[in-house]
């Protein structure tokens, strides 16, 4: 079996935040959006396990500590929702409009293109909530008979593109708002994109805690109605 | 090191977590706890019951490293390879495909009511 020093929390948390701050400086140093720090702190991460076969239930004990800061951080994007808050009422309407295509666009062209493409029906019952922050998929995953497992993969992957690409995609269709990009951003790939929105700026990133908040509670009551006119 | 200040505020972020987690669980709904005390706090912080001042050191210094939290969940992943490898041409495609056309949907919705809503101010 494996070695007992493995198994002891202090093991994932210093690998973790080693290699985010090794990420972290990467970034900064050679300014390219394809080294998201958050893709590069994890490829590193299972590259290291993998070799030195450590298991993940081992490097998980310390992940858990870390994983719970991820709460109050969710609770904490109150603060840049509160300074941007005179921008989000100027444009409620718009907020909500564009959350809500957002969130309908999400589900049906996950679900599509799964199907279409050969997926399983519980490949693309499992992809549909993608864009919404792990937590709510996975309680809409279980509710629907998704597969969690691949939901949360997904969901992931789904947060890594988008912190990597998702303000450069935006720009491609000529959309330059820095609300829009914000508000896309957040509504598409969640927490993920929202840490790298809150690089762009403080209302790039609002913008997104925004996103993200409104598409979990618009999808989870959505999906249920939206998904079984593809299946 | 750590200041006082930062104590308090992370101690009062946790408290909006627990009531956020108690009111998800207790009424069995589909939306995290976490979510549901970042509407909390917002609410409090809307109507002065808390400065925001007294929650910033925390919360600035949560949001600066976010993308740390994510890490885990995403290591994750590797569980998952074997699932992957069997359906990966429609999951990669419904990933990538799905988020760009969420990100392009919702952002030229955006942008477009957005700047109506300028002109008629």
């Amino acid at each position: 079996m494996m070695e007992q020093w493995a198994y002891h929390p202090w093991f994932g948390i210093i690998l973790s935040v080693g290699m985010w701050i090794v990420a972290r400086w990467v970034r900064r140093r050679t300014g390219t959006p394809l080294l998201d720090p958050v893709m590069l702190s994890v490829v590193a991460i299972i590259g290291v396990l993998l070799l030195a076969d450590i298991p993940f239930e081992a490097y998980n004990r310390g992940g858990k500590v870390l994983d719970f800061l991820l709460g109050p951080a969710v609770v904490a994007l109150a603060v840049p929702f509160y300074r941007q808050l005179d921008k989000i009422k100027r444009n409620l309407v718009a907020t909500l409009a564009s959350v809500v295509v957002g969130s309908i666009v999400g589900i049906a062209s996950a679900a599509g293109l799964a199907l279409l493409l050969g997926g399983s029906s519980e490949v693309a019952i499992s992809l549909s909530p993608k864009s919404v922050t792990t937590p709510i998929a996975i309680g809409i995953s279980q509710k629907i008979g998704g597969l969690p497992s691949i939901t949360a993969a997904a969901v992931i992957f789904t947060g890594i593109l988008g912190g990597m690409f998702a303000p450069q995609a935006i720009r491609l269709i000529g959309v330059r708002s820095r609300f829009a990009i914000g508000l896309a951003t957040g509504t598409a790939a969640h927490g993920i994109g929202t840490a790298r929105a809150l690089r762009e700026g403080e209302l790039e990133g609002a913008m997104s805690g925004v996103g993200m908040m409104l598409n979990g509670l618009v999808t989870a009551i959505l999906l249920p109605y939206v998904l079984p006119l593809f299946l | 090191m750590i200041r006082k200040e930062t104590v308090y505020s992370f101690a009062i972020l946790l408290a909006f977590l627990g009531v956020g987690n108690a009111i998800s669980l207790g009424l069995n709904l589909h939306v995290p706890g976490n979510v549901i005390g970042m509407i909390l706090l917002t609410i409090c912080l809307l109507t002065k019951v808390i400065d925001i001042k007294r929650i910033e050191p925390a919360a600035d210094l949560l949001l600066s490293q976010i993308g740390l939290f994510f890490v885990p969940p995403g290591v994750a992943v590797m569980l998952y390879f074997d699932l992957i490898a069997k359906q990966w041409l429609p999951l990669v495609a419904g990933i990538v495909g799905s988020l760009l056309a969420v990100l392009w949907a919702t952002a030229w919705t955006a942008q477009l009511l957005e700047k109506k809503e300028a002109k008629e101010e």
